[in-house]
C-alpha cells in the first residue's frame, strides 16, 4: 500500500514537472526567429538585337510592265532594337539579302536575279541605300549571300558602356522595285523572299 | 603614383576594349525576318500589221481575182501555256464586207491566204471562238513553243470576181478584223 502511494506521488510530481517545462517552452517560442535561409536568384539579360517588319512584309506587283521599272506599291517598315551589355569597336548593320542571288524571284524555270531588285532606304540615320541600289553586294558580317546582299544601314559604335549607344532602336523604310529595263521576262507569277537580319561585325 | 594609376587605367581600358569587341562581334539579331515578294508578268499575245490599210492599185476586174498589196502580220507572244497560236480573220457583216453606198461586196468574194497557202474565201463559221458565222477564215497557225516568241507571215487579200461581172462602180471600203488566239 505504501508502495502504491509512493508510486502515485512520484507520478504526479513527474507530471507536474513536465507540464511546467513544456508550458515554459511554448511561451518562449512565440518570439523566436528562425535562422535566415538565403535563396540565390539568377537572371541574365543577354545582349539582344531584335528586328521586326512592322508593315509591308508581303509585297505584290499585280501586273508587271515589261521593259520598265516596276516599283512595289508599299514600303517595308523595319524596326530594329538593340540592347547590348556594352558596345565597343564594332559595327551594327542591318542586312537584306536573297539566299540565291541568281533566283531572287522565280516562276518555274524562269528567274529574276537579285541584280534586278533594287532598294532605297529612308527614315533612320545614317542610311546606306540613299539612292536606288541593286541588291548585289556580298555578305556583311557573315550575314547574306555573295552577290545578293545589301547593308541597309551601319551603326558604328565606339562609345562602350554608354546607354545612349548600347541600347537603341530605329525604324527604317525600305522601298523595293524591279528594274526590268532591257530584261525580257517570261510570263508568270514570280515569287521570292528577301531576308533581313542585323549583325554586329 | 599618378603615373602608375594612369597606366593601370590605360591597361584596363585596353583590355576592356579588346574583350568588348570580341564579345560583341558576331552578335546576330533574331530571324532573319522576311519580306515576301510577288510579281506577275501577265501572258501576252500581240498582233501587229505592217500597214493599217491596203488599197487595191487597180480597178476591181470582172472575171478575175484582183489582189490587194501584200502586207505582213506579226504575232508576238509571252505565254505560260499553250501549244498553238491561231490567226483568224473575219468581217463583222459577211453580206457587206466592203460597202459603197447601197452596194456591197460580200465576204464570199474576199479571198485571203498566208504564206504560200491557197486562197480561200471568208465564209467560215466562228473559229476558235473568234469571228462570225459565214464571214470568218482561220488564216494561220504557228507552234507556240517556245512560249516566248514571235513570228511573221505575209497576208494576201483579193477580190474574187471570176465568172462574175465587176461590182457596181464605186469606192468600196471595209474592215477585216484580225485576231490571234492561243490554244
Amino acid at each position: 500500500m505504501s508502495f502504491r502511494r509512493s508510486f502515485l506521488a512520484r507520478g504526479m510530481a513527474l507530471a507536474t514537472l513536465l507540464a511546467s517545462a513544456f508550458g515554459n517552452r511554448a511561451m518562449a517560442q512565440a518570439g523566436t526567429l528562425g535562422a535566415p535561409v538565403p535563396i540565390t536568384l539568377a537572371a541574365a539579360a543577354t545582349s539582344s538585337i531584335t528586328v521586326i517588319v512592322l508593315s509591308g512584309s508581303s509585297q505584290t506587283i499585280p501586273s508587271i510592265t515589261p521593259n520598265a521599272i516596276n516599283q512595289f506599291p508599299t514600303p517595308v517598315q523595319i524596326y530594329t532594337e538593340w540592347n547590348l551589355s556594352f558596345f565597343f569597336g564594332g559595327t551594327l548593320s542591318l542586312v537584306a539579302y536573297f539566299s540565291n542571288p541568281a533566283q531572287a524571284l522565280t516562276t518555274g524555270a524562269f528567274n529574276i536575279p537579285a541584280a534586278r531588285v533594287e532598294g532605297l532606304t529612308s527614315g533612320g540615320n545614317p542610311t546606306l541605300l540613299t539612292a536606288w541600289t541593286p541588291i548585289t553586294g556580298n555578305a556583311v558580317g557573315g550575314v547574306g549571300s555573295a552577290g545578293g546582299t545589301a547593308a541597309l544601314w551601319n551603326w558604328p559604335a565606339i562609345c562602350g558602356f554608354g546607354i545612349f549607344c548600347r541600347q537603341g532602336n530605329r525604324t527604317d523604310q525600305l522601298d523595293l522595285r524591279l528594274n526590268l529595263v532591257g530584261y525580257p521576262l517570261a510570263a508568270g507569277t514570280y515569287a521570292g523572299v528577301l531576308n533581313i537580319r542585323a549583325v554586329i561585325y | 603614383m599618378n603615373r602608375i594609376f594612369k597606366r593601370v587605367l590605360l591597361v584596363g581600358a585596353l583590355a576592356l576594349v579588346a574583350s568588348g569587341a570580341q564579345a560583341q562581334v558576331g552578335t546576330l539579331s533574331n530571324g532573319p525576318v522576311t519580306v515576301v515578294l510577288n510579281a506577275t508578268q501577265a501572258p501576252t499575245l500581240t498582233l501587229t500589221t505592217s500597214v493599217a490599210s491596203v488599197t487595191m492599185a487597180s480597178s476591181i476586174g470582172a472575171n478575175v481575182v484582183s489582189p490587194f498589196p501584200t502586207f505582213n502580220v506579226t504575232a508576238t507572244w509571252n505565254l505560260t501555256a499553250g501549244t498553238t497560236i491561231r490567226l483568224v480573220g473575219w468581217f463583222n457583216t459577211p453580206a457587206a464586207a466592203l460597202v459603197s453606198g447601197a452596194n456591197n461586196i460580200a465576204s464570199a468574194r474576199v479571198l485571203g491566204r498566208t504564206g504560200v497557202a491557197a486562197y480561200a474565201p471568208f465564209t467560215g463559221g466562228v473559229s476558235s471562238t473568234l469571228g462570225v458565222a459565214g464571214g470568218t477564215q482561220q488564216l494561220w497557225s504557228v507552234n507556240a513553243a517556245p512560249l516566248n516568241g514571235t513570228a511573221t507571215i505575209n497576208l494576201d487579200l483579193a477580190l474574187d470576181y471570176v465568172g462574175q461581172p465587176s461590182p457596181n462602180a464605186g469606192a468600196y471600203t471595209g474592215t477585216l478584223n484580225l485576231r490571234a488566239i492561243v490554244q
